[in-house]
């Protein structure tokens, strides 16, 4: 019986070992130092709540770097640790495409749940198209549009925290504030690009509200119409926009296949500018050197600033 | 019992000593003792399930001894594999296999090629003669499925010819067959073992059986008689083979077998084979 | 399974309709656009031009994916041949799904996408997979697609959960891991293209030199054995080979599909081929025509996936061969069946005319086709209609009224022939098979049209030649003119056997 329970935990602990040692951490410290412990599905809403919560909140992301939102799967102590948090804080529009019934259960289980995307303004969502339902999820890569969703996070947090709810603001301002510092800083490094050169060649379509937001032309090769697999026509295609644009580079992202971007750059003569995160951050700790300073690649802000450096050398070399 | 092996004689064509056979630890073929001359036509007899094609293909090494040796010649059966010629159950393949009628007797001489060697001239010219041997040569490249059963049959007699061996063993070659077939197989086991060959029948029918083979084994999981036909084929001996179905073998392989698998569903016939 | 939405929800008709209408629906009406997807940012190039493109073989990524598509191909049709002929298309699938840890762990082992470690491990896992279904039924009461099932879904299981940790753990560097479950054979690389060139001919030359033993195996392996053939061995070869090929293949077609590939260009072969030599060329034909028209159709339109348009491709082939094989096609199946059909309407016409001259005792030979109208009940128009094909025949002549007919020689020994067939089945029935006198007649009516020669021949020697049947008329002779009355035989004249009667 212990055996197999420790089976099991092989195979079924890979998704909750790291959390379900950090909540069992919560449970204690909870009584002791009034923590709350609440739940966020990506790295990068895990850095938000992290940030505006401060040391009033543990957060429980659920999905570490590398691991792709849409398909992910909520595991047994996933379950758990959503059972046993404050609050749960989502991205919403179909992000987490098979966790979405279970959001719907909680709230209707009168547990506080939150998308963060419901503080972005309707209209400033890219709409769906003719053949997705929904609007595009994929909002962080607008840093402004992100400081909006700063709002949700701190309603939510007041809501488990009524006692803090002053320092949650004072905080919850200045992450948002930060954002929007960043949103400047990438529009001017991107800026630093010619005009002609602003193209973002990459394997999907996490960067539409990044291209939108700095005004780079984003182009996926892979197509939605099989589970990621790209025609021989697109990758032909890809490599004669390439060439016809003289686009000197194209972009890996992170949890999604190189084969097919490895292709286009060895016909097409684009080199490989590096590989980008698209749907979660790196994992904290891993750093990399930005203007005599240390950026962590596991937070929001290292996440853009790591793309933004990455592309801008790569469009500019 | 016949005593061939007495000094100066050759050795006989096939011995058995101490044969026994267990499927899934279930014994199907207990403690057989046979030495059978060359140039014999011998009938292997019993009811259903009584190890029958156990005995032949643990003859021929195709199922694992439980104890005991097989010699023929006096040697052990990989020294002579050549020498020793084997017609499989009719229902033991496949026949909507792609294979043409020449193709399945060309199979009796890959024991000659081995394994890489292609057949050449003279292969082709052994098979296309054991083909004619037994009336099949015009239907040589028609696929196996559009034969009828007794053709099928004889296309097994003629790989078995093309192997062109001094024992032969057959199952059942007679099963499925017309009369006209069965008529001139027999003619055709006849006249091999005039030619000094042994064969082994592996029979059913107990009206033919005495006039068709020179001498029998009787079977039914142990050895029950073996002889000239003349002095086995007796009603004491023949109840005693085909009556008494639960012998104290019999229930004991059962209690193995209960033992082994608790429930119902226990099988006396040998299934995989049958 | 990066999309924002589930794909095969949104395309549900993937896996549903069948291959033809999807392959047309494809090139004729291209699949709508998704925002800043390269199909609909790029110029849009017509189907033809994109053709013409096709055979300029001008683009390096579609030679690769083509050549790396031919040698899957080949390599699959000739392995599938030797499976479909076994009846082990299970294994196939099998293979596939249980090589999944085995590329995980070969993931694991060399720590990024190295195509060799992931064949040894994948290859090895999957042999593996497949000798522990073999175990299971040999030492249980389980048949062989229990066993199957039970190892594809245990080691896809374990595959999944392997997968999954090493993407948790790895922080994505590992993402390629998906190639393989999902396959992509437009991304194939020269690397790839050249270890899919070595493990094909690897399987081609293994296989022309052990033809003739392997078949051998697989068709009597207990013949083989006895006859000291190494069955274990070539049954293990050609696991491994299988396996390799899985493996290789699954990087372009992916999981669900690969044994597609294997089991779908073998099959169409098995209809179409009678030799096995010939079903391995047909095989490996249909194969390499499936890549190549999948590449092909891929390389029209936008977003069309290789590996389902290769395996659409191969399912056309077989539907094409299902319809139109010559001995084992559905077509052929259906004109045997009408002219057999044919004939028995034929030969019920011709009976029905030799009754209506043995009612009058063979008074004159003119048959009113009203009367066979009567006896048949029948309208005239239908008796007419039957009266035509058997002058077409040359079976009758009709009169000059058009009322009446007339045998012909051969028409009248067609008709004593199976009224003879009838009569003595009917007489077989009754004194050999006791069946009651009024029980055998429907039984006769089926039978005389199929008894051969042959097989009358016994009937009359086991009957001791008889001249009438149980219900006391004459049983007609053909062709002698001797007995009784029913003396229409026409002397001198050989009878026909054709084998084609034959049961």
């Amino acid at each position: 019986m212990r055996a197999a329970a420790a089976l099991c935990g092989i195979f079924l602990g890979s998704s909750c070992s790291d959390s379900g040692v950090a909540r069992d951490g919560a449970v204690h410290e909870q009584t002791i130092d009034k923590r709350v412990s609440v739940v966020a599905t990506t790295s990068m809403i895990a850095d938000m709540v992290r940030s505006v919560g401060g040391d009033f909140v543990d957060v429980i992301g659920l999905m570490g770097p590398g691991i792709d939102p849409h398909d992910y799967t909520p595991g047994a102590g996933d379950v758990v640790a959503l059972n046993g948090s404050a609050a749960v804080f989502y991205n919403g529009l179909h992000l987490e495409g098979r966790m979405g019934s279970l959001f719907d259960k909680l709230a209707d289980s009168g547990k506080p749940v939150f998308s963060v995307a419901d503080g972005v303004a309707p209209g400033k969502l890219i709409a769906p198209d003719n053949d997705s339902q929904y609007h595009d999820p994929h909002i962080w890569g607008d840093a402004a549009l992100w400081a909006d969703c700063v709002r949700i996070v701190v309603e939510g947090l007041t809501d488990v925290l009524p006692a803090k709810e002053q320092m949650i603001r004072e905080r919850g301002a200045a992450v948002a504030a930060s954002y929007l510092a960043l949103d400047r800083w990438v529009a001017a490094r991107i800026a630093t690009v010619p005009q002609e050169r602003r193209f973002l060649l990459t394997s999907h379509d996490a960067f539409a509200y990044f291209g939108r937001a700095y005004g780079l032309e984003v182009v996926g090769v892979e197509g939605i119409s099989t589970v990621g697999e790209a025609g021989i026509s697109d990758i032909v295609k890809m490599i004669d926009f390439i060439v016809e644009r003289k686009i000197p580079a194209v972009f890996i992202e992170s949890a999604s296949n190189p084969d097919a971007i490895r292709r286009i750059a060895k016909d097409s003569g684009a080199f490989v500018g590096g590989e980008l995160f698209a749907d979660a951050t790196g994992a904290l700790g891993d750093t990399f050197e930005l203007d005599g300073s240390s950026v962590d690649k596991g937070t929001y802000e290292g996440m853009i600033k790591f793309n933004v450096e990455t592309i801008v050398a790569a469009l500019t070399r | 019992m016949e005593s061939a092996t007495a000094q100066g004689s050759p050795p006989p064509a096939l011995e058995l000593h101490d044969l026994s056979v267990a499927y899934h630890r279930r014994p199907v073929v207990y403690g057989v003792d046979v030495a059978v001359p060359e140039g014999k036509l011998v009938g292997i007899v019993g009811p259903n399930g009584a190890g029958k094609s156990t005995l032949v293909k643990a003859a021929l090494g195709i199922v694992p001894l439980g104890s005991g040796w097989v010699e023929f010649f006096g040697r052990p059966y990989a020294e002579v594999k050549k020498r020793v010629a084997y017609v499989p159950q009719r229902e033991s393949v496949d026949w909507d296999f792609p294979v043409s009628a020449m193709d399945v007797v060309m199979m009796g001489r890959y024991g000659h090629l081995g394994l890489v060697r292609r057949p050449r001239a003279a292969d082709r010219e052994i098979a296309s003669a054991a083909l004619e041997k037994v009336n099949m040569l015009p239907f040589a490249n028609r696929q196996i499925s559009n034969l009828s059963g007794g053709q099928q049959q004889r296309v097994f007699l003629a790989r078995a010819l093309a192997q062109q061996g001094d024992v032969y063993l057959m199952d059942e070659p007679f099963a499925g067959v017309d009369a006209a077939t069965e008529a001139s197989i027999i003619e055709l086991l006849k006249e091999l073992r005039d030619a000094g060959k042994t064969i082994f029948v592996v029979h059913h029918d107990l009206t033919t059986a005495e006039d068709y083979f020179d001498q029998l084994i009787l079977l039914n999981m142990r050895l029950v008689a073996y002889g000239e036909t003349r002095d086995v084929f007796t009603p004491e001996l023949l109840q005693k083979t085909y009556g008494g179905r639960l012998t104290i073998l019999n229930r004991v392989a059962e209690q193995a077998e209960r033992m082994r698998v608790s429930g119902p569903g226990v099988n006396y016939d040998d299934k995989r084979h049958r | 399974m990066r999309s924002r939405f589930d794909p095969v929800a949104a395309h549900p008709v993937c896996r549903t309709v069948a291959p033809a209408g999807i392959l047309a629906a494809l090139c004729f009406f291209p699949v709508a656009v998704w925002a800043a997807r390269i199909g609909d940012v790029g110029e849009a190039s017509s189907i033809s031009e994109q053709a013409v493109r096709f055979f300029t073989f001008a683009d390096p990524a579609l030679r690769c994916a083509l050549l790396g598509a031919l040698l899957l191909g080949l390599n699959c049709g000739l392995l599938g041949s030797f499976i479909v002929v076994r009846r082990m298309a299970l294994v196939g699938d099998t293979l596939s799904h249980a090589v999944l840890p085995g590329i995980a762990l070969g993931f694991l082992w060399a720590s990024s996408k190295d195509p060799v470690a992931i064949l040894v491990g994948a290859t090895l896992v999957g042999m593996a997979g497949v000798l522990v279904s073999h175990a299971i039924e040999r030492t249980t009461r389980l048949k062989q697609d229990s066993a199957l099932g039970i190892v594809l879904a245990s080691f896809y299981a374990i595959g999944i959960c392997l997968v999954d940790h090493i993407q948790r753990s790895s922080a994505g560097k590992m993402s390629g891991i998906k190639s393989f479950l999902f396959g992509q054979a437009s991304a194939l690389s020269e690397a790839d293209v050249l270890l899919m060139a070595v493990i094909s001919a690897v399987s081609l030359l293994v296989i022309t030199l052990l033809r003739g033993s392997l078949v051998t195996a697989c068709f009597d392996s207990a013949f083989a054995h006895a006859i000291g053939l190494p069955v274990r061995a070539l049954e293990r070869l050609l696991l491994l080979l299988t396996a390799v090929a899985v493996v290789v293949a699954m990087q372009a077609a992916g999981v669900v599909l690969v044994s597609a590939l294997l089991v779908i260009p073998a099959s169409t072969a098995y209809l179409l081929a009678d030799r096995m030599p010939r079903m391995l060329v047909i095989a490996a034909l249909v194969g390499m025509l499936s890549a190549a028209s999948g590449a092909f159709f891929s390389f029209l339109g936008n977003h069309l996936p290789t590996g389902p348009l290769i395996v659409l491709s191969a399912a056309c082939f077989f539907v094409v061969a299902f319809l139109f094989a010559p001995r084992h096609g559905w077509l052929s199946g259906v004109f045997m069946r009408r002219s057999r059909w044919r004939r028995t309407r034929r030969e019920n016409t011709l009976k029905t005319f030799y009754k209506v001259l043995e009612d009058r005792q063979f008074d004159g030979e003119d048959i009113a086709l009203l009367t066979v109208a009567q006896i048949r009940k029948e309208s005239v128009d239908e008796v007419v209609r039957r009266v035509r094909d058997l002058v077409a025949h040359g079976m009758v002549t009709l009169g000059d009224e058009g009322e009446t007919a007339y045998f012909t020689p051969e028409g009248l020994r067609e008709a004593a022939r199976i009224v003879r067939n009838h009569r003595l089945w009917e007489l077989y029935l009754t004194t050999v098979a006791d069946y009651p006198a009024d029980h055998v007649h429907e039984d006769a009516e089926e039978i005389e049209h199929v008894l051969g020669a042959d097989m009358v021949r016994q009937l009359e020697r086991r009957l001791s030649f008889p001249t009438e049947d149980p219900h006391g008329k004459p049983i007609p002779v053909v062709p002698e003119p001797v007995v009784g009355a029913a003396g229409f035989g026409i002397a001198g004249e050989t009878t026909e056997h054709r084998d084609r009667f034959r049961l």
